[in-house]
């Protein structure tokens, strides 16, 4: 399925322009990170795609129909999990899912199955039984995930799933949105955690104002990481700019970065410099900082 | 009752949360032990006094525990379970706020149906759990067989029809402070207006058995019919979600039916004839209205528009509600010529003073509440909605104060309540009629002519 957001204006009161001529689109076995700072609408852009508001201009297309003309046709294909999660002391988390079945037009036989899968998918299948509110932080996402997939949709939307979930549980969402791209689901996702993004997306959007940044700029650097045994001085910055292939060189913690260009040729030659001037790292890797980056970098002009 | 439930996703989700709540529970579980003790408490009561022979022979002693019976099930059938069910509306609003309801297959026609559903079943299981009461009340004479049934009865249906007002507050934007506080405020209104009319004409109703005064108690049940089926449709108007079209045919004919009634309210300047012709044309059109009428009109139905002039006038009623508009428009005044043809000749002054006060409070303040949805009516509604309040409340005014010197002054038993004097004069009748059905087409045809403006071309 293919998902097309064509030039998505939405303004609410007052003239603020929530979403401004925003344009983009994704397909099945895609995972999109939709990364911008707070209201630069990504959750407008979202609501709309879940169809609970209506942008002032442009459309959001399903395979080529509009969601707009056809809202039935967004709640089959789109699951929608909003980054508010769900938080009851009289529904249990079988009832919940339950009623969200039901709610999609399941009954019977379907709904048990659509049930029984989701619930083992998400891992939920020892906490059926609890209610909502008994629940953790991640097992609340995790039933949250589950009520958007229950209809076995084709159109994940997701806005800040990690949010507040501990490293385990963040984990544990990271490999479930890569089983859900391998099954095949588009996949919109925002985070304001850019390293999560740029571990499971494919393709990412940056959005500031409500507008597109274009991510069209030439970077072929990338930062590396070093640290010694020794602690070094201030005047080891200047030696490590003298090294072969370093543009640019900070400290950075307990340790020192490096700007080399991208490639592992480049890294290669750092390594045998620092090895050839009787430097040994214990530690030496490649940043994993591009989509911040690239983030930093086309937000700089917006954010002055 | 597993088909039931599972039509109604909704009522489903309420009933086992119902059951979860320890209130509840614990409610129906104390409910029949204190009916059980003030029942006796009543019986001691009537008892003290009476010798043997009277208790074996005389008129009875049903009359006290009925009384008590009705006052006890109806503090918890008409308030304590419709005032839960709305305060757990309105924390659940402020819960779900994103609305995650409307992401699925469900309608607000079917959230708020589901709801009613679910309160319905609890208003039933209290009211049933009286039923045993009632009918030990009527084992002891005194109370006629048809007041048994009629009681419960209408203890369910005005229960579930202060729910459905009370839900509309729910349903409404605004901070949860003020729901509650407006909640509050409703159901004490309701408490002293509504309630003590409805339940005490309900018990003359019965006990009497003249036809005009059961005729009395049906227009009463039918207007609770009526409210409930009106704020079904309201409630479900104020939930749609933005995906649905703000061209919204079925609340402007909502509108539409409660100016016209008002209209007739104003025409008949009786209060009594004016209350119950309104309430009664508002059950009749509301049902077959809700029946025809397409609730939410999407998008596509105006996107499909056909590209011809004169095939999208051909086409636009058809897709926007519009012949039900105009079916409507003559529904209405083929009931309300129904109506005026009634004869009912006797007068009561608890009728007329609570039928009049309801009038004067009741009617305004819902018709100003949906002229305050800036969305939800064309303009020319809104200024003639405005006109009509007015001319409605000085008439309201009026009859009021002409009843209440009337019943001062001892009129007698030809109290003005006079479908009768009304078909006295032919004429005036026709006049009025005719005036209706004018006014009716003018409205319906402004709010058709609006609506095919904004009916949208194709690109």
């Amino acid at each position: 399925m293919k998902v097309e957001i064509r030039n998505l204006t939405r303004i609410f009161q007052r003239g603020f322009k929530a979403v401004d001529d925003l344009s983009f689109s994704f397909s099945s076995g895609e995972v999109v990170g939709f990364v911008g700072p707070n209201g630069a609408g990504k959750t407008t852009t979202m609501r709309i795609l879940a169809t609970l508001d209506i942008p002032d201009s442009g459309d959001i297309l399903l395979d080529g129909k509009s969601i707009l003309d056809d809202p039935a046709l967004a709640h089959r294909a789109i699951g929608f999990m909003p980054d508010e999660l769900p938080d009851r002391t009289d529904t249990t988390v079988e009832e919940y899912l339950d009623f969200f079945g039901r709610a999609y037009g399941l009954r019977g036989k379907a709904l048990a199955d659509a049930l029984a899968a989701v619930e083992d998918f998400t891992g939920l299948v020892s906490f059926r039984d609890k209610t909502l509110h008994e629940l953790s932080k991640g097992m609340k996402q995790r039933v949250s995930l589950a009520r958007a997939l229950v209809h076995d949709p084709q159109v994940i939307v997701m806005d800040e799933p990690a949010n507040g979930l501990d490293p385990r549980a963040r984990i544990e969402l990271r490999e479930l949105v890569k089983a859900l791209a391998e099954n095949g689901k588009a996949i919109l996702i925002s985070s304001h955690i850019l390293s999560e993004l740029e571990e499971m997306c494919t393709t990412s959007v940056i959005i500031e104002r409500g507008r597109r940044l274009s991510t069209d700029f030439e970077d072929d650097t990338a930062w590396i990481r070093l640290r010694f045994a020794q602690k070094e001085g201030e005047d080891f910055l200047a030696r490590l700019l003298e090294m072969p292939g370093v543009k640019e060189a900070e400290a950075a913690g307990n340790g020192f970065r490096a700007r080399i260009a991208s490639g592992d040729e480049a890294a290669a030659e750092l390594a045998k410099g620092l090895f050839s001037r009787g430097l040994v790292p214990i530690h030496f890797a490649s940043e994993a900082g591009r989509l911040e980056d690239v983030f930093m970098h086309v937000t700089k002009g917006a954010l002055a | 009752m597993k088909n039931i439930f599972s039509i109604n996703p909704v009522a489903l989700r309420e009933l086992r949360q119902l059951v979860r709540s320890k209130i509840i529970t614990m409610s129906l579980a104390i409910f029949p032990g204190i009916l059980f003790v003030f029942t006796m408490l009543a019986v001691s009561t009537a008892m003290r006094d009476k010798p043997p022979e009277e208790l074996a022979f005389g008129d009875g002693l049903g009359e006290g525990p009925f009384t008590m019976v009705s006052v006890i099930t109806g503090l918890v059938a008409c308030l304590g379970i419709p005032f839960y069910a709305t305060m757990k509306a309105i924390m659940e609003t402020k819960r779900d706020a994103t609305g995650l309801e409307f992401t699925t297959a469900l309608t607000p026609a079917n959230i708020i149906g589901g709801r009613l559903a679910a309160t319905a079943i609890l208003i039933g299981a209290t009211v049933a759990t009286a039923m045993p009461f009632f009918i030990f009340a009527y084992l002891l004479r005194g109370i006629p067989l048809e007041q048994v049934f009629l009681m419960p009865f209408g203890l369910f249906a005005y229960g579930l029809s202060t729910f459905a007002i009370a839900l509309s507050v729910a349903c409404r934007q605004g901070s949860v402070a003020m729901k509650v506080i407006t909640t509050v405020l409703l159901f004490f209104l309701l408490t002293i207006f509504s309630s003590v009319s409805q339940i005490s004409l309900m018990t003359i109703g019965s006990h009497s058995e003249t036809p005009s005064t059961l005729a009395t108690t049906t227009y009463i049940l039918l207007s609770l019919v009526a409210t409930l089926v009106f704020f079904r449709a309201y409630c479900a108007s104020l939930l749609s979600p933005p995906h649905v079209d703000g061209e919204r045919p079925f609340r402007r004919v909502v509108f539409a039916l409660f100016l016209l009634s008002s209209t007739l309210a104003f025409y008949s300047l009786d209060a009594c004839n004016a209350w119950c012709i309104t309430w009664v044309s508002i059950a009749g059109v509301l049902l077959i209205q809700s029946a025809l009428s397409p609730r939410e009109i999407p998008r596509a139905a105006r996107g499909s528009a056909p590209r011809g002039f004169f095939r999208r006038l051909l086409a636009f009623p058809f897709t926007t509600g519009a012949v039900p508009g105009m079916l409507f428009a003559f529904l209405i005044i083929a009931v309300a010529g129904g109506i005026f043809s009634l004869r009912v000749k006797d007068g009561d002054e608890i009728l007329i003073l609570c039928s009049v006060v309801a009038e004067v409070t009741f009617a305004p303040i819902l018709v100003g509440a949906i002229l305050r949805r800036k969305k939800a009516l064309p303009r020319t509604y809104r200024f003639a909605g405005w006109i009509m309040i007015a001319l409605l409340c000085l008439v309201s005014v009026i009859s009021f104060m002409a009843e209440v010197r009337a019943i001062s002054s001892g009129a007698g038993e030809m109290l003005p309540c006079n479908f009768a004097g009304i078909n006295e004069h032919p004429i005036e009748h026709f006049r009025n009629y005719g005036i209706l059905l004018l006014f009716s087409v003018v409205i319906v045809a402004v709010s058709s002519i609006s609506a095919f403006r904004k009916y949208r071309k194709p690109e």
